[in-house]
């Protein structure tokens, strides 16, 4: 049973790098709208 | 009598309001422009034969407005004609701080407003020193200009006398915010369109687009940089400040922190003030957080059910958040004295002192905010140059901020001079542990600036920036706003780090528990290879045979032939491909590592320090794998979000590889040679 537990988290942590290294490089950063940013 | 219409303008807080009492005395009343809440007011007086109505408007800092009521004021002075008709603009400027006045008044020129310049506060600037050619700025300018204090109603005569004259002849440069090769585009939109002047037919186009083939960003930027350029130049001529003829308390401490030597002297000094703080005063409440986890980790050993998911708890876990914990100590020290230096208002003046030496590498004082920051995370740093225009210097920004000390690296350093040099004091007040802390950070700062050095001829450039900076008087700091500074970043440490930490002990851990056919077999393999041991003598050795044929042993097995040179072994390895994610995961791998490997419970650093390397039998953490740890950690990008936000500022592969290949190298290279020369 505990070692379910640990594999589950395993899992959970290797999707959470990879959500964070598909938000860092591939998710379009959304626009302020007022040009002050910099960002249009 | 004849009436005069005249506006009070001028950029936030620089005596308008004070100024429009003093002419209009108790004759003002208060109006509310239709639809808004921002209200102007309008005040009359006489002067010789005239009337003169006044009307105040709210401060502004550009022509392009950014909030409500500086839209009002823009689109009040662009549209002058009706019965609100102005013929005489007084522009109220600050005189101890006329720069940052003079590029506002430079676009409101342009609009064609004949035009009275109010150097407000001249008292207060005769006391800093500052001496003012108002000649040259009316000539160059084609304005008249009157030294004026509002509050003592020093040179309001003056001021009455010069709205009744009529300009002198305008010898600025025509068109100075726009390049020669846009000025056709232009010429031809003011004919076609009949526009006003030359400068309103620019806002139509850049404001409200109705030149579509136009690059309406490139132009702005273009006028940003050209401003500065003729407003450098004015100031150049037109501002000398005597530190000798000053005589407030700011000037006063200004003459010593900002002193061209001593103010470099001084700076090291605060900075080793600082650092000797973060090791000395933190050293109480890490050994208070040590012993805590230690508690926690006996506890939760006697109260969880042995197996696997309480072994990922107290072997994993624990260690990994500890490995986060025990530098906030650390963290609020240092952000304490963060806050401190800011809001006193000496970091200005660092940003100041930095400034020529900035210039000289590429960058500008505008690159020296971000790079402050960049001591807490290079992230929003490298957000934070989006301030600066000019592409170039913006760029080198970007490709050298990760190179300043960021927070991240301090748990990393401080576990390392702690191996490195021991806790002594030098002439008995001095720790060289904060020294050699205070030589990190100079480290940074130095290559850093070389690194700026060689883009600089590396990159084009377009056109040169200017920076102007505002110097605050000194204040005591507000203990609210420290508070919130050392809160906002501790928890931006705790949680960023901590969710990264928590995941990475997770992978690391069962990485490291888990193995193929050797690791599984390792119980026979370390019994039949020492027969005469007992069981107590054995488990050390099985645990280290275990970790080393483990998945994670593996891959730090891997890399292994790349970093001897180094002198760095597997261990080391394996803590430096999990801080890719991370530089502050390599203290918790550290733990966990040492946690999995040993059966005795010390401290990190304890286990550290007795560790030997399986390759040379020697201490791992020996002298010259210290240096060399410490330079690879000082000059590697092993940061992911730095990485990411790289890519999203420049939107280029190829200057994000750039930045994290020539980082990646410098760290090989330098701890290469470090190492080949120490060992």
């Amino acid at each position: 049973m505990q070692e379910i537990l640990v594999y589950i988290l395993f899992v959970g942590s290797l999707a959470y790098f990879g959500f964070r290294f598909f938000s860092t490089f591939f998710k379009k950063e959304k626009k302020c709208g007022n040009g002050n940013c910099g960002c249009n | 009598m004849k009436k005069i219409h005249v506006a009070l303008i001028g950029n936030p807080n620089v005596g308008k309001t004070t100024l429009f009492n003093r002419l209009c005395g108790v004759n003002q009343k208060t109006g509310n422009y239709p639809g808004v809440t921002v209200d102007k007011k309008v005040g009359k007086f006489k002067h010789l034969d005239f009337q003169i109505e006044v009307t105040d408007l709210p401060g502004f800092d550009s022509i392009y407005p950014k909030s409500m009521d500086e839209e009002l004021v823009v689109n009040y002075l662009k549209n002058n004609s009706g019965k609100n008709h102005i013929e005489k603009v007084i522009f109220v400027a600050d005189g101890t701080n006329i720069k940052k006045n003079l590029y506002l008044l430079s676009q409101v020129k342009d609009l064609g407003y004949d035009i009275v310049l109010a150097i407000n506060l001249i008292d207060i600037a005769k006391r800093k020193g500052i001496q003012i050619d108002t000649r040259y700025l009316s000539k160059k300018f084609g304005i008249h200009v009157v030294e004026i204090s509002a509050r003592k109603g020093d040179g309001v005569d003056e001021l009455k006398s010069a709205l009744l004259l009529r300009s002198p002849e305008s010898k600025a440069d025509d068109l100075k915010y726009l390049r020669e090769e846009n000025h056709e585009i232009l010429q031809s939109f003011v004919q076609e369109n009949k526009a006003q002047n030359m400068y309103t037919a620019f806002l139509s186009i850049t404001q409200d687009n109705t030149l579509p083939e136009v690059n309406v960003k490139k132009w702005k930027s273009e006028e940003a940089i050209l401003r500065y350029q003729f407003v450098r130049k004015v100031l150049d001529k037109s501002i000398r400040i005597d530190k000798s003829l000053a005589t407030d308390t700011t000037s006063r401490i200004d003459s010593i922190l900002m002193h061209p030597v001593g103010g470099y002297i001084i700076f090291l000094g605060v900075l080793l003030v600082i650092f000797q703080s973060v090791f000395s005063l933190a050293s109480y409440p890490m050994g208070w957080i040590e012993i805590f986890f230690s508690w926690f980790h006996d506890s939760a050993q006697l109260i969880l059910a042995p197996g696997s998911f309480t072994s990922f708890i107290t072997e994993g876990l624990i260690p990994g958040i500890e490995g986060v914990v025990i530098f906030v100590p650390q963290i609020v020290i240092l952000f304490f004295f963060f806050a401190i230096l800011d809001e006193s208002g000496y970091m200005n003046r660092i940003i100041y002192l930095m400034d020529r030496l900035m210039q000289k590498v590429g960058m500008s004082g505008k690159s020296v905010v971000p790079l402050i920051s960049s001591f807490a995370c290079a992230v929003p740093a490298i957000m934070a140059t989006r301030t600066i225009e000019n592409k170039r210097e913006r760029l080198i920004t970007i490709l050298v901020a990760p190179l300043l000390t960021c927070s991240a690296r301090l748990p990393v350093y401080t576990i390392l001079i702690g191996l490195l040099v021991p806790n002594t004091m030098l002439f008995g007040f001095v720790s060289i542990q904060a020294l050699v802390l205070l030589a990190m950070y100079l480290l940074g700062i130095v290559t850093s600036i070389l690194a700026a050095f060689i883009f600089k001829y590396l990159i084009k450039n377009e056109y040169r920036s200017f920076f102007i900076t505002e110097m605050p008087r000194y204040l005591l700091p507000s203990i609210k706003n420290v508070f919130f500074t050392i809160w906002e970043n501790t928890k931006a440490f705790i949680w960023n780090a901590g969710k990264i930490i928590v995941a990475a002990s997770i992978i690391l851990y069962v990485l490291g528990t888990n193995g193929g056919e050797k690791y599984r077999n390792t119980e026979q393999f370390v019994q039949s290879k020492y027969p005469e041991l007992s069981q107590t003598e054995l488990a050390p050795k099985i645990s280290s045979y275990e970790l080393e044929h483990s998945y994670l042993g593996m891959m730090g097995k891997s890399i292994e032939p790349a970093i001897i040179p180094l002198g760095y072994d597997w261990k080391i390895g394996i803590a430096l491909i999990s801080s890719i994610a991370a530089r502050e995961v390599f203290v918790g791998t550290m733990s966990i590592i040492y946690s999995i490997d040993s059966e005795e419970d010390l401290s990190i650093m304890q286990k550290l320090e007795k560790e030997t390397n399986s390759n040379t039998g020697k201490l791992t953490f020996n002298f010259a794998t210290c240096i060399s740890l410490l330079l690879f950690y000082a000059f590697s990008l092993q940061c992911m979000s730095t990485i990411a936000v790289t890519y999203k500022e420049t939107k280029s592969i190829k200057w994000t590889g750039i930045q994290f290949l020539y980082m990646t190298i410098l760290a090989y290279v330098v701890s290469f040679v470090a190492y080949q020369i120490l060992v």
